[in-house]
């Protein structure tokens, strides 16, 4: 094997790697909601997709904090009602999550079941040493039967998505 | 140490803080999540005008849905306590005596709802057959049918006179 025979099949191994690499310099910070506005009823009801990409080696946080601490909080001072519980769970969509991300405490968002009580911390770091780029679908979830025999007022929260870059650039 | 000295020594101590201050960025969205159901009060009657016969006679049907938590009474009053009496005093001799029963024909009743079928009568005194004993957690809604059975064992609807008594289904939202 000659030294151009060689040459060409380093190449091969190592091109990719090349390509796929990449620069932990904080150039990259995209994060948005796709909203799905669901009409909410029993079961699961898509909310909508978080957009995150994320490529700062001093890592970042993504957080659910809801108002009202997982219930829909019913608004009727007249007549008076119960509120309804919830419960978050999230579905990985497409892409990747960097490594040294810490994920949810179970490790995996399928069947993780977030009460939404205090705030709930879907991704974390502090020491990212590869990109994220991540799609994560985020469900709310009713048992109680929502028919139309549900009592009568406003049922309400509002869950906020925080996400926070550490030491942007 | 003279001013300038002291503004340079304060320049780059800014210029030190700035370059090693730990920055954050921190952007929002949010879900709002809301479910609105409307007030549903409701309750209507229908009068039916047969002739009073012994044995059954069905007098109308009624039906009423609500879904507040504070809820809702249906509650009858009879004039003459459950006896129909005839308005001429001087033939005042009978009275005859009916039972009033309720008959569901489609009903869907939150479980603290109290359901009373054959209410007692008592002259002129509101009786509630349908009210909550707590909070509603669902919509109760029903439709029924209002009969009175004469069992007349004397035969005084054959007698002369006329003999009458007034019903009133009452409705209360909460």
């Amino acid at each position: 094997m000659n030294i151009k025979q060689s040459i060409i099949i380093l190449s091969i191994f190592f091109i990719p790697i090349f390509c796929f690499a990449q620069n932990m310099d904080k150039t990259i910070d995209r994060f948005y909601v796709n909203y799905n506005h669901p009409i909410i009823r029993q079961g699961a009801n898509l909310l909508g997709t978080i957009i995150l990409q994320n490529n700062n080696n001093e890592g970042f946080t993504l957080k659910l904090v809801s108002e009202n601490g997982g219930v829909l909080k019913v608004n009727n001072s007249t007549h008076g009602s119960n509120d309804i519980n919830y419960y978050i769970t999230f579905e990985r969509g497409t892409g990747r999550i960097g490594s040294g991300v810490g994920l949810n405490e179970n490790e995996n968002w399928e069947g993780v079941e977030a009460e939404m009580l205090t705030d709930y911390i879907i991704l974390q770091t502090t020491n990212q040493t590869s990109s994220t780029d991540i799609a994560i679908k985020v469900y709310l979830n009713i048992d109680e039967d929502v028919s139309d025999l549900l009592m009568a007022g406003n049922y309400r929260d509002e869950i906020e998505v925080i996400y926070n870059n550490n030491n942007p650039l | 140490m003279n001013n300038s000295l002291c503004y340079k020594i304060i320049i780059i101590i800014f210029a030190f803080i700035l370059l090693f201050e730990k920055k954050q960025l921190i952007a929002t969205e949010k879900f709002i999540v809301e479910i609105n159901v409307p007030h549903n009060s409701f309750f209507s009657i229908e009068k039916y005008f047969s002739a009073i016969k012994k044995g059954k006679n069905i007098l109308g049907r009624f039906s009423f849905k609500n879904n507040t938590q504070d809820g809702f009474k249906l509650s009858i009053i009879s004039t003459n306590g459950g006896n129909l009496k005839s308005n001429d005093i001087s033939e005042d001799i009978f009275s005859i005596p009916y039972i009033l029963t309720l008959n569901p024909i489609d009903k869907s009743l939150d479980n603290s709802v109290v359901e009373v079928l054959t209410p007692d009568l008592h002259p002129n005194i509101e009786v509630p057959f349908l009210y909550l004993t707590g909070s509603a957690q669902e919509m109760s809604y029903g439709y029924y049918e209002v009969a009175i059975y004469i069992e007349d064992t004397t035969n005084a609807l054959e007698m002369a006179g006329n003999y009458q008594d007034s019903i009133m289904i009452k409705y209360s939202d909460l």
